[in-house]
Formats: C-alpha cells, structure tokens, sequence
C-alpha cells in the first residue's frame, strides 16, 4: 500500500515515513504561518495577492504527494482507476525491463484496493476523523472567541484556520498510515 | 449498528422513521443556522452566542448517538465504564422500573465492544463521511476567499457559522449515514 520511493526519497523504513510525514507537517505549518502574515481581507492585498496565490498553491498541493485520495503519492490510490489495460498492451509496454517496473507499478496503483487494504483505509479514516473534528473544535472555540473580541484579527485567523482544516482533511488519513504501517507492508511496485 | 434505545420514546428500528428524524435533524441544523445569522447580522456576536454555538456542536450530534452511549446508533467505541457493574443493589433501589432498569443496563454491563461487522461498518461510514467533510471544507474556504475579496463585511457575520456547520457535520454525518441507510432491525435480524 507504500509507494517504496518519491522525489528519489526512499519510504521502505519505517523511520523513513515518519521523517517524510513530519517533514511534510514541518513545511505545512511554515507555509501557514507565512499565510497569517498576509493583511485580511483580501481585497486589501492589493499586489501581495501574487505571493499569496503561490503560498496558497503551494500548501493545498503538498497533500498530493501523500496519496491517497490522488494516484503518484506515498500511499496507494483509494479507489484504484476503473479501466484496465488489454494485455497486449502491457506486454508491448513491458517489453524493457526498466519499462516493465514503471508498469508493475502502474498496473499496482490502477488495481483496486483489497480487503485487506480497504480495512486499513477506513481504520485510518475512522481514527483522522476523531483527531480531525478534537483538533476543529478547540481551534473553532479560539475562532469564536477572537470574533467576539478583535475584529482585526478574526479575518486572518478564519483564513488559516479553515486553510488548516483543508490540509488537515486531506491529510490527515495518510499521514496515520505512512505512521504507523510496518515495514513489511506490501509496497506499489512489488509483484502481485 | 442501531441501538434499541428509545429517543423521547420513539424508536429507532425501522428504516422510515430513522430517515425521518435524520431529516428533521438537518432541517433544525439549517433554521438554527439562519436564526443566527439573522441575529448576528442584527445584534453582532456576544459571548452568549458563542457558547451556544460550542455547546449545540456537542449536544446536537449527541442526539444521534456514536459519539456517546443512549443515542439510536450504538456508541462507535462501545461502553467501558460500568460505575454500578458490581452493585446490583444500589441499582435496583435507584432505577425502579422496566424502563429505568433498561437504561441502567448500560451502567451494569461489563465492557461492551461493536461486533466486527459493527466495527467494519462503522469504520466505511467514516471513511465516506470524512470525504463528504473535505468537499465541505474546501467549498467553505472557496466561499470564506471569495468574501474576502468582494465584500468582506458579510465575512466576519458568516464566518462563526462556517466553523460551526464544519464542526456539527463532522461529528453527526456518520450518525446521519448510518441511520439512513441501515436496514430495518427487523429485517436485519431476520
């Protein structure tokens, strides 16, 4: 269900993903706090709206990359891709070895997910639920709290907050599974 | 999944009056939505709107069960504190009554945990409802950026209740999934 390498970083240790999903947190909550900088409301950004689309960009995307829910990631695609290729073409295509690889694990990543691995997809989703809505909650309360007493502030800290949940949302399940999965889980790429 | 508890004596266990009270739910959840905005777009936002906003997300959602024990749906985590498992006296002098003894069971029974098809199911409904959550959660940024650029008054008299509508959705959408489309318990047994 683990991608064995991405950006040439190798993910077969456990110790490994752990770095990667730490250091994917690290650069989310770099980008949020340089989103906190921007003057709210928007329509006084004026020429920081640039910078701000970048930032923006850049910190919705970063997700993508641990899978999931998006193919070429860490973790397995979800729901797996509804064509197949014909057989002819997988062996035309697999003719080099180095080919035949990149199609292995092509071919993994378009397979849908077992039962075995749907089992740990909703594990994961059932235990980001909990944390998402125990992290949403107090962060909502201190959002209130604000908007009753500083209006200045409460644009921006809505901003990066509901920014914050959306990563987290998108996120959240992966980061579990690239945690917590043994380093014997069958990895994209290995033979079927 | 359906607990045989009954919610102001209603019960639960066949499939049209579930879909009826997880309907009267969401309506009450839109109402109670624009009231407030109506009342904040009048009066502003005070501390006591405030704590009914923090305080509904809880008591709301607890309505449906899963996220505590005495709801229609069974609690997703099961029941691990049973304060009168050994005092089956004190119990029966406190709870007098089929009715009364009915609800005390859950203080007597020993740990009580979903069977695996329970936990499989409970388990699909979040990873459905934790997906429907992130479409919610983009297309309240998009509405909070857009109102950020074209009219930011009306941005700082939404806002509370975005947060609030994030909140109440993720903590009763897999109740509301699971009331609605589980079969009648009946039917389920037969």
């Amino acid at each position: 269900m683990i991608r064995t390498r991405i950006f040439g970083i190798s993910l077969e240790t456990r110790r490994a993903r752990r770095l990667f999903v730490a250091g994917f947190w690290l650069a989310e909550a770099v980008m949020l706090a340089v989103l906190f900088q921007f003057p709210m409301p928007l329509e006084i950004a004026h020429g920081k709206l640039l910078p701000l689309v970048i930032v923006l960009a850049v910190a919705s995307n970063l997700p993508l990359y641990l899978g999931g829910f998006s193919t070429g990631g860490a973790v397995k695609y979800y729901e797996g891709r509804r064509f197949q290729l014909k057989p002819e073409t997988v062996a035309r295509l697999s003719a080099k070895p180095k080919h035949a690889r990149l199609v292995n694990r092509l071919l993994t990543e378009m397979r849908p997910v077992d039962e075995r691995e749907a089992q740990l997809r909703d594990w994961a989703y059932h235990r980001a639920h909990r944390l998402l809505f125990w992290m949403l909650y107090p962060g909502a309360v201190v959002y209130l709290a604000v908007a009753a007493i500083s209006l200045s502030l409460v644009a921006r800290l809505g901003f990066v907050l509901l920014e914050f949940f959306l990563i987290a949302s998108m996120s959240l399940p992966q980061s579990l599974l690239l945690w917590t999965l043994p380093e014997d889980e069958p990895q994209i790429g290995e033979s079927l | 999944m359906i607990s045989s508890t009954r919610l102001l004596g209603i019960s639960f266990e066949r499939r049209r009056t579930r879909r009826w009270a997880v309907a009267l739910y969401w309506f009450w959840v839109l109402v109670f939505s624009g009231l407030f905005l109506r009342h904040q777009a009048r009066e502003g936002l005070g501390s006591v709107d405030l704590m009914l906003l923090v305080f509904s997300v809880v008591n709301l959602s607890a309505l449906l069960g899963g996220v505590r024990s005495g709801g229609p749906v069974k609690p997703f985590h099961g029941i691990h504190w049973a304060p009168l498992a050994d005092d089956s006296d004190r119990l029966q002098s406190l709870f007098r009554g089929p009715r009364s003894l009915s609800i005390a069971g859950n203080m007597m029974a020993p740990e009580i945990d979903l069977d695996e098809r329970d936990a499989a199911l409970r388990d699909r409904i979040h990873f459905v409802a934790y997906t429907l959550c992130r479409w919610l959660a983009l297309l309240l940024f998009g509405i909070y950026a857009a109102l950020s650029i074209f009219n930011a008054g009306w941005l700082v008299r939404v806002s509370p209740l975005f947060f609030f509508l994030l909140a109440l959705t993720l903590w009763s959408l897999p109740q509301s999934i699971i009331l609605w489309n589980e079969p009648d318990v009946v039917e389920a047994e037969a």
